[in-house]
């Protein structure tokens, strides 16, 4: 996993519970790294999950819910470094289904060993957008929170559901409705 | 936030953990402008080879590739192009410089005048620097720089120089052929050789490329022109000045000695060159020659120094072989106009020999005229033969006309010889008949020589007696054939598969199927039933291998009777002998069957009535012998009665009664012997006749007889007769015997034996009264008794014979009045 991840969790952490959290989560985890971390190097996967599960063992929250906002704190981050990818795009949807296409084809210029998830369109229609996410991780809220706040940053309101219905196996399917 | 030394202690690691993380970052960076700059370097190294690509490229094109400024300066060459310029690998010519003047002046006005044409191939040749010719093809297009002005020629050359030899000695060939065909029609075109040679030297020299060609025979030891050109010739075309050589003058007679053709390239430096009108240069001689044999000599002369060429030389060798050729041919004509002769002498010896023929022949030309007739032709149409020119004269077809008169079918006699004459093709014995009654045959031949047809021979043969025989036979095979027809045997011919081929009307009588029934179906399926059948394939089978047979079958006619037919089967051999089917012959037997059952009912009928008269016989003497013993008793009883009151008289009459009594009583035995045995001729077992003798001689001993000396002289043997018989005939010879003994001897009786071959003949004698040869014949008669003896009921000896001739054997005997008798009878063994 990147770097960068890393360096924005710990962001995450220090932005909503200090630098004491951070501090202590780092001494108490006892991770590999020992918390320095190089957003263009690439780490165990497993550290975030140690450190996930710790901060919310701490803060009492639920990790599904502490990632989804980490997702929504990791977009302004990657928007601003990458804006000539976003620029591109006038329409969230338009945005959202380019990312297996396009982003993830410029993320790869840059992280060439990047392990990317990915997002098949299902279904496309002009305000609703069915993606299915599969990954060898299992971040699915990192990217609601992700897709969320594309949304905002397009000043667009909608909803991402996950349909339960959907064959695990297969991947995630994600229903993304903009409200109008 | 406060700053304590906890917080103080947080900060400081959170600075750790983000120098520590700069210094990766660092690190990282620095890692990737190194793959950068070797990245770069790689990359230039790359673009570098491109250069050198363009240029293998270049080099490994297979086309030359020369760049040019208008100025002939070489601005770029490739590999193939120094080549073709003569240049080695490692020189780099600067300019066209090195091309010869003449050369440069061609290449200039090539490019001058088709300067913009970049389409046209142009063709060019030169001589390279190292001297070879070379011929190519330019294919040039203009160069524009960046100021877009034309600065040079960009041209690809092809190296067409082997292509452009080989045409041009193609071109060079195909004049020689030319010329060769030229010489040849020469040659032939008329009989005349003086004129045929006029036109040789005349299109020899126009092939030389010169004015002057002779043409020399070589006759009587001299070189004489026969034949000259142009200047030569007077107004008529004769030669002015007509040379003779010696062999050993000039250039043409040293040829004629050394026998080969020469070039001089330069006569003013030849000794032997002897001028024929003006002085030439160059002068050709070739001779010509039969096998080794000078014939003439063909000369050529031309005025420039070093003109004729070693190829032509080669040219006019081998024309010199195509005149001797000719020379030869028209000598071989001569002996072929003698040879002709003969052929006509040959043709002539033929002619007499087909006259001659024993076959009647005609030879009809392919235009339909008689070419040729034989004697005996004439001789069967009855034409004398001083006629004959008379019918050759004749066209074939109103000689037929002629000739139809002799055959039964006139119009078919000649509508037949029309159509074989269009069809060309061989016929062969057509039998045709003549008005006097007699038979010919006629065959056609046509006479083929590559494939045109020259001749008909038409051929006939008085065929009358074989057709007489013929017809003979045939009347034979019809006469067989209503025998056959006619005859109470019934015949079928059957294939190998049983199927029937032919039935005759006997065969149709005894079944009352038609023969359109039987033909072609398999007889056995419709006549008989399944079991009878079976037999049939047995018989069959036999029969494949060739074996004939008979057999008795049972039938079923048409009309559902059932018949008995006795079959005798013969394999039917085909020519080569295989068996192709078989030949029945059918018998009706069922009379002669019906006959034999009969027979036999009437035989088991006899058997039966004979069994119950013996019964009967038996019955009634059986019967007969009861009263009788009563009137014995009765008759007893009264004498015993009687005895004292009776006369003398009436005793003997009593007396009388009884011994007829006795003699009834025997008579009725006998019957009842004679009855019992005319019967059961059964052989059984051997029977020992010693023990039934024995017993015989003991029951006469113990009876009356004692005073008789009998005797068994040795052993007795058994034989085929059963004991009953045995005991029997033994008992009556022997008693017999004893009855007729002579009292005033000591009798005795000799019982013997002797063996031959197959039965035993036994012998009885005896020294008794003997019989009277008056009587020999009456002695085995039943009934009848030589004397009255009453103990001798006559019955005895008949039955004796009856047994003893019912068994095969016989009986007789010798005798003599008051010597004794000997009866002799044989048993088989």
């Amino acid at each position: 996993m990147k770097g960068f991840i890393f360096t924005n969790f710990l962001d995450f952490v220090e932005k909503s519970h200090g630098l004491e959290m951070v501090d202590e989560m780092i001494l108490n985890t006892n991770i590999a790294s020992g918390g320095v971390y190089s957003a263009f190097n690439s780490y165990d996967y497993n550290e975030l999950i140690t450190l996930l599960t710790y901060f919310s063992k701490k803060t009492e929250i639920k990790e599904v819910v502490l990632l989804e906002k980490f997702g929504k704190f990791v977009f302004p981050y990657l928007i601003c470094k990458h804006a000539y990818i976003t620029q591109n795009y006038s329409k969230p949807l338009d945005f959202l289904a380019s990312i297996e296409n396009h982003i993830h084809i410029e993320v790869k210029k840059i992280y060439n060993d990047a392990d990317l998830p990915t997002f098949k369109i299902k279904n496309r229609t002009d305000n609703k957008l069915t993606l299915i996410y599969k990954s060898s991780r299992g971040l699915t809220y990192f990217a609601i929170g992700l897709i969320k706040e594309s949304l905002n940053h397009f000043n667009v309101k909608g909803s991402v559901i996950i349909d339960d219905s959907y064959d695990k196996n297969e991947g995630v399917k994600l229903d993304i409705q903009l409200l109008t | 936030m406060i700053p304590n030394t906890a917080n103080i202690n947080i900060l400081t690691r959170a600075l750790k953990r983000e120098r520590k993380a700069k210094e990766v970052a660092e690190g990282f960076i620095e890692k990737q402008l190194i793959d950068f700059y070797n990245k770069n370097i790689s990359l230039s190294k790359s673009l570098l080879s491109e250069e050198e690509f363009q240029q293998n490229l270049l080099d490994n094109l297979v086309e030359a590739l020369i760049v040019v400024d208008f100025k002939g300066n070489i601005l770029k060459i490739n590999r193939e192009a120094l080549k073709l310029i003569g240049f080695s690998e490692k020189e780099t010519p600067k300019d066209l410089s090195y091309l010869s003047t003449r050369n440069k002046k061609k290449l200039y006005k090539l490019f001058k005048k088709e300067s913009y044409n970049e389409k046209k191939l142009l063709l060019f040749d030169f001589i390279n620097k190292k001297k070879e010719k070379k011929y190519v093809t330019i294919k040039a297009r203009l160069l524009i720089n960046s100021k877009n002005k034309p600065y040079a020629y960009q041209t690809i050359v092809r190296d067409i120089t082997k292509e452009t030899l080989r045409n041009k000695k193609f071109k060079e060939q195909q004049k020689i052929l030319y010329f060769e065909t030229l010489i040849l029609k020469d040659l032939f075109a008329t009989d005349d050789i003086k004129s045929n040679a006029s036109n040789l030297v005349k299109h020899i020299a126009e092939f030389l490329g010169t004015d002057d060609c002779v043409f020399y025979a070589f006759i009587n030891e001299e070189l004489v022109q026969m034949a000259a050109t142009g200047e030569k010739l007077d107004s008529n075309k004769k030669i002015k000045n007509m040379l003779k050589f010696k062999t050993n003058q000039g250039i043409v007679g040293s040829v004629a000695i050394s026998k080969k053709g020469i070039i001089i390239r330069d006569t003013s430096k030849h000794i032997n060159y002897i001028a024929d009108g003006k002085m030439r240069f160059s002068e050709i001689t070739v001779p010509i020659l039969l096998g080794d044999e000078l014939v003439g000599i063909i000369d050529a002369e031309h005025p420039e120094k070093h003109f004729f060429r070693k190829q032509q030389l080669d040219v006019l060798s081998k024309i010199s072989t195509l005149i001797s050729l000719y020379l030869k041919n028209a000598i071989n004509e001569l002996d072929k106009s003698n040879k002709q002769i003969e052929l006509e002498e040959a043709k002539h010896r033929l002619e007499i020999v087909f006259k001659s023929d024993s076959i009647p022949r005609v030879i009809e030309s392919a235009d339909g005229s008689i070419e040729n007739v034989s004697y005996s032709f004439l001789k069967m149409f009855k034409i004398p033969i001083e006629d004959e020119q008379k019918l050759t004269d004749l066209t074939c077809s109103s000689a037929r006309e002629m000739l139809k008169s002799h055959f039964t079918t006139e119009d078919m006699f000649i509508s037949r010889i029309d159509d074989i004459l269009k069809k060309e093709q061989v016929v062969l014995n057509e039998i045709l008949e003549l008005k006097d009654g007699r038979y010919v045959s006629r065959d056609y031949t046509p006479i083929f020589h590559n494939k045109r047809l020259q001749a008909h021979i038409w051929g006939y043969k008085d065929v009358t007696s074989q057709t007489n025989y013929d017809k003979s036979l045939e009347r034979q095979n019809m006469k067989y054939k209503n025998i056959i027809d006619n005859i109470n045997l019934g015949l079928m011919e059957v294939d190998n598969n049983d199927i029937t081929i032919s039935v005759n009307d006997a065969f149709t009588r005894m079944c009352g199927y038609t023969s359109e029934e039987l033909v072609g179906k398999i007889a056995k399926n419709i006549l008989l039933n399944k079991n009878n059948r079976k037999i049939i394939d047995d018989k069959n089978r036999i029969r494949k291998n060739g074996v004939g047979d008979l057999y008795e079958i049972e039938v079923i006619t048409k009309n559902g009777d059932i018949k008995y037919w006795l079959i005798s089967g013969a394999p039917n051999t085909n020519l080569k002998n295989e068996v192709i089917g078989s030949i029945g012959v059918h018998l009706d037997i069922t009379p002669l069957k019906t006959l034999i059952v009969s027979n036999e009912n009437l035989i088991s009928d006899l058997t039966g009535r004979n069994d119950e008269l013996s019964n009967y016989a038996h019955m009634v003497s059986h019967d007969l012998k009861t009263p009788l013993m009563t009137v014995s008793s009765c008759i007893n009883w009264l004498n015993e009665d009687n005895k004292d009151h009776l006369n003398k008289e009436s005793l003997e009459y009593i007396s009388t009664i009884k011994s007829a009594l006795i003699d009834m009583d025997k008579l009725i035995s006998s019957t009842l012997l004679y009855s019992g045995n005319r019967t059961s001729k059964t052989k059984n077992n051997p029977t020992e006749v010693q023990p039934i003798v024995e017993s015989i001689i003991n029951i006469l001993y113990r009876g009356v007889i004692d005073d008789i000396d009998i005797e068994v002289l040795k052993p007795l043997p058994s034989i085929h007769l059963n004991e009953v018989k045995t005991r029997q005939i033994f008992q009556n010879i022997i008693e017999n015997a004893c009855k007729y003994r002579d009292i005033d001897k000591k009798s005795f009786i000799k019982i013997d034996w002797e063996e031959h071959g197959d039965y035993v003949q036994f012998s009885v004698k005896d020294n008794g009264i003997g019989i009277a040869e008056k009587h020999f014949d009456i002695v085995f008669n039943s009934f009848k008794k030589l004397n009255s003896r009453t103990d001798s009921n006559g019955i005895g000896l008949s039955i004796v014979k009856k047994m003893i001739v019912s068994n095969g054997g016989k009986v007789w005997f010798d005798s003599k009045i008051g010597v004794g008798s000997t009866f002799y009878f044989t048993i088989t063994k």
